[in-house]
């Protein structure tokens, strides 16, 4: 028995080191219980609403940009009526890894069903995601030149491109038990439709510092799906085969639960996104072994060519030509249509909820996760507050991305049957997009009958025998 | 009251973000970008051979392979004239009438036989007069026969020339004419015809003539036959007799030295350069040799330097094959025993000038029968070895070679050259580049006095390299230099180099071997500086 924990535990511990894609961050959802689509980040939360349903492109959609390496102002300032770019400050801004990450989901459907402690969901997401791992090495490289670091390697190993595009189908249950307990699922099927994926990605250049030898080593697999058709511009390619295609098939899941320490505070802990996706159509992989290659000046032979010819020009365009062979070498890649399979950046949601009153609340979550090793932790601070049975607002702040400029706001407003909602974990983004490395944004439209009526709060005893004695 | 503060701070918050100028990049200053770029541009290992096969490779680097010992070595060949050059014919024509009053003409009547037989002496025409031949083979030429007769009647002529044989078949010809058919004519191929002259007469032949027919009618005795004999386009595949005196060669050969093509000055001392003169001979003639003119040419100071031979016999006798198709080989070696052939060379010449002639039968007199045959040839290959054995100082090469290097320059600051060379060589090395505009005047140079690049490996007492010398060198070249260098047209590099331990009393002499190694690696370090 223990020994099968040990091995769950590396297993769920290996699916957050390979996590690739869908790094996307929504905090402030996470704070707003009354928005069904809450479930994506607590699987126990519990609608208000017995009945809601979304429709395609109205309920939910997701936009996020990120960026960790940089803000724009790291590299470009005003000064006076100018602006001055700042490269080296910028280069000094980044993380040895950094990646760049865009997203965008929206519903297809969205059913929640309440029956008295269950709440059942139904949801049909589409989501693209894209992030691009850039080591700084390589920005360092640029800027400064290799003779700037003799005798070092400048690394620009995790120099990634991953993008993926599926549907994903799943079913939920929240479910509370007893007066403490809540335990939400979610089972995911996932269709994919199109995927990039670097799996492997280690290329460094080291320059001798006695000499000057150039020495390139590394290697490389990129896998892609899907991608084949489209990129080639074949004939062939249709969209129905592209979005109606069932070859790459995934499953995932999302667990949670929620444990109410007294009628104020509770706790809440969830895995998301506990999966994979297995890719089989228009598989092409691209592979680089382990290489090494050396690159050290023109040779004797090529000299004596040169010299007798009596043109030194000559010589430059040789070396190039050399180099170039030489990074044609690299790049010859072999290829294989195997399939291969990807995992979801899972992630570990740790939160708190404090309940201030019956209008108002404080929050506090940890979201944790990898993404293709590098570990991305976000801690967020929330205010919440209801102002009638129309009106609910959060107010946040996160750190998240290598950021701490992130307050977020959410927004979301019951009018009969129609659920409007609109959220940011940055709302200073457009406002301060000099200063920004997190652009987000989540709104939709649901439509919602029948809502569950709040039990009574019970009375603040204290409160009750202070007013008592006071009497 | 309470949301005041929140109004104030959005307020503020607008007013920092209403900044579209923030991506305004026409609004950029310049910016100075100052990447600093290494790079390695040579990656060389040059053996003894790599250089010297460069240097000139229609020249033979020889390698000891017991000892690894290199010897650099030029070869040239003279020839001899070709054997027609020195002996050949010229057509010859031979007539001959025979009438019939020598037949007893008075005798004849109707119906009775013409008969008669005569024989004839005939000498060939040789184009020298001290040549006496006594056998020729053709491989070429033809016979022309032409026979015509003034006999009414059917007469059947035969010729035969004993001396003419094929396959010891002696030549004859028999023909018939009459009134109608009374010219006879036959072109004779003689190829594989061998002509034995009479061995007292050398040139002689005999022809023999017999005539048969039959007076048909009326013979009034003046009737006579003429045979015309023309030997013509005669080649021959040998000949045997004696030639007497003849000049078979007067050639003469110029060897390229192309080590000192390029070396300006200096002190340079092989230890032991050697000519050697190989001679083949396939005439069956004795010969006589003789070096009429050896010398070495410094095309630089024009500087002549004659060879002058001590215990070296010039003219000097070879041998001759005695059977046909048969080759002797003779070999002289002119070296610092016989010749000052060391002081010839020290000079550095650029050029190596031999001329030499051949007499057959130097001993006139002697009945020795002497053979040429079509294919007989006289040839001497003249060899300069340069055993790589010696010293040398104070010598130094030039070469020039065009540039064209059209960098955009403002945007270099500086330019660091690194030299990293072992030297297995036991030369010391200084290099100095000067570059010069489309006249050759110098602008500028690599740096300001020419830089000591690497010593030579350390020797042995024997002049043998024992262990390399590694040396690495700096070479800045600053913002102010940049310019020249970029703009020149040209580039003259000049090399400086000594042997190990140069000059010196008593000299010490290098030895030369093919594991000897120069790896040379040059990096660039440039700092740029670009504004954008």
């Amino acid at each position: 028995m223990k020994s099968r924990f040990l091995h769950l535990l590396i297993f769920i511990t290996a699916l957050f080191f390979c996590g690739n894609i869908n790094a996307q961050n929504d905090n402030t959802l996470y704070f707003m219980p009354g928005v069904a689509q809450s479930i994506y980040m607590n699987p126990t939360h519990i609608g208000t609403h017995k009945v809601l349903i979304g429709l395609p492109f109205l309920s939910s959609n997701y936009f996020y940009l990120g960026n960790s390496g940089f803000r724009y102002r790291d590299f470009v300032r005003r000064s006076g009526d100018s602006l001055t770019l700042n490269m080296q400050n910028g280069i000094d801004k980044m993380a040895r890894r950094n990646i760049l990450m865009t997203a965008y989901n929206t519903d297809l459907l969205f059913l929640g069903i309440r029956k008295d402690k269950t709440y059942l969901t139904l949801n049909i997401t589409e989501k693209v995601n894209t992030n691009f791992i850039y080591p700084k090495g390589f920005f360092e490289l640029v800027w400064n030149g290799n003779g700037a670091y003799l005798g070092e390697r400048l690394s620009f190993d995790g120099l990634a491109i991953n993008f993926d595009h599926y549907r994903e189908y799943s079913l939920g249950i929240a479910r509370k038990y007893g007066s403490k307990w809540t335990l939400g699922w979610r089972a995911k099927l996932l269709q994919g439709l199109s995927n990039v994926q670097t799996t492997r990605s280690r290329i460094g250049l080291t320059t001798d510092e006695v000499t000057f030898d150039l020495k390139l080593d590394g290697s490389l697999e990129i896998n892609s799906s899907g991608l084949y058709p489209i990129v080639n511009n074949e004939e062939s390619f249709g969209f129905r085969d592209y979005f109606l295609q069932f070859r790459n098939i995934g499953l995932a899941t999302d667990i949670g639960v929620t444990y109410e320490f007294n009628e104020k505070l509770s706790f809440n802990a969830s895995i998301l996104d506990l999966g994979f996706m297995r890719w089989r159509n228009e598989v092409q992989n691209f592979i680089r072994d382990d290489f090494e290659v050396e690159f050290r000046g023109v040779d004797a032979e090529e000299i004596f060519r040169i010299y007798n010819q009596g043109n030194f020009a000559e010589w430059q365009q040789d070396g190039l030509s050399k180099v170039l062979d030489s990074l044609e070498t690299i790049f010859n890649l072999e290829q294989n249509d195997n399939p291969y399979s990807t995992w979801l950046s899972s992630r570990l949601i740790l939160g708190a909820h404090y309940q201030l009153n019956q209008s108002q609340s404080l929050g506090a979550m940890f979201d944790g996760r990898f993404i293709r090793g590098i570990f991305r932790p976000s801690f967020t601070m929330s205010y919440n507050m209801r102002f009638n049975q129309i009106l609910s607002t959060c107010f946040n702040y996160s750190i998240f991305n290598r950021e701490l400029l992130n307050f977020g706001f959410g927004l979301c407003s019951n009018l009969g049957f129609l659920q409007l909602y609109l959220m940011t974990d940055n709302i200073l983004a457009p406002i301060l997009p000099t200063h920004m490395k997190n652009i987000h944004a989540r709104f939709g439209l649901n439509f919602v009958f029948d809502k569950v009526k709040d039990k009574a709060p019970k009375p603040d005893k204290n409160k009750a025998k202070y007013n008592s004695k006071a009497n | 009251m309470k949301l005041k503060p929140l109004f104030v701070l959005l307020l503020m918050v607008f007013a920092l973000s209403c900044r579209k100028n923030d991506f305004d990049f026409s609004r950029l200053k310049t910016t100075e970008w100052n990447p600093n770029i290494a790079l390695p541009l040579v990656n060389a290992s040059y053996g003894v051979y790599d250089i010297l096969a460069n240097v000139d490779d229609n020249d033979l680097v020889v390698i000891n392979p017991n000892t690894g010992f290199i010897a650099l070595v030029y070869r040239g060949e003279l020839f001899s004239f070709k054997p027609s050059d020195i002996f050949s014919f010229s057509n010859q024509y031979f007539q001959y009438q025979l009438q019939l009053d020598p037949i007893s003409s008075a005798n004849l009547g109707l119906g009775q036989n013409i008969t008669g037989t005569l024989n004839n002496t005939f000498e060939f025409n040789f184009t020298d007069n001290d040549v006496e031949i006594k056998e020729i083979k053709f491989k070429g030429g033809t016979l022309k026969l032409d026979f015509s007769s003034s006999f009414q009647n059917d007469v059947n002529l035969e010729v035969s020339i004993p001396n003419l044989t094929l396959n010891n078949q002696p030549f004859t010809r028999t023909v018939n004419l009459n009134s109608t058919n009374n010219v006879y004519i036959e072109l004779v191929n003689l190829n594989g015809y061998k002509f034995n002259f009479n061995p007292i007469n050398e040139g002689v032949f005999d022809v023999k003539y017999q005539i048969v027919g039959n007076t048909q009618s009326t013979v009034n005795g003046s009737e006579s036959v003429t045979f015309k004999l023309g030997f013509e386009n005669l080649e021959y595949r040998h000949a045997i007799g004696k030639f007497g005196t003849l000049q078979v060669l007067s050639d003469r050969d110029s060897l390229n030295l192309r080590i000192f093509s390029n070396v300006f000055n200096g002190d340079f001392q092989f230890a032991n350069p050697t000519v050697s003169l190989l001679t083949e001979n396939s005439f069956g003639i004795p010969l006589e040799l003789k070096i009429e003119e050896l010398k070495s040419i410094n095309l630089n100071n024009n500087l002549t330097t004659n060879v002058l031979l001590s215990n070296f016999t010039n003219p000097y006798s070879i041998s001759s094959p005695t059977t046909m198709g048969f080759v002797t080989e003779d070999l002289r070696i002119i070296d610092k025993n016989n010749s000052n052939i060391k002081t010839v060379i020290s000079p550095t010449p650029q050029i190596l000038y031999l001329q030499m002639g051949a007499y057959s039968n130097p001993s006139m007199g002697s009945n020795i029968n002497n053979f040429i045959t079509d294919e007989s040839l006289l040839k001497i290959d003249v060899e300069l070895s340069l055993p790589l054995e010696g010293y040398a100082y104070g010598f130094y090469i030039l070469d020039t070679v065009a540039v064209n290097i059209s960098q955009n320059i403002d945007e270099i600051e500086s330019v660091l050259f690194r030299l990293n060379i072992t030297n297995g060589f036991p030369v010391d090395l200084d290099a100095q580049l000067y570059f010069t505009d489309e006249n050759f005047i110098i602008i500028d140079s690599l740096v300001n006095e020419t830089v000591a690049l690497i010593p030579s490996g350390i020797t042995n007492q024997q002049g043998r390299v024992i262990t390399p010398t590694n040396k690495i060198t700096d070479i800045v070249i600053t913002k102010e230099k940049v310019p020249n260098i970029f703009k020149a047209q040209y580039i003259i590099i000049r090399a400086d180099a000594n042997t190990t331990n140069s000059p010196s009393t008593p000299p010490f002499n290098v030895r030369f071997y093919d594991d000897y190694k120069l790896e040379l690696k040059l990096g660039m370090q440039v700092q740029g500086k670009i504004l954008f």
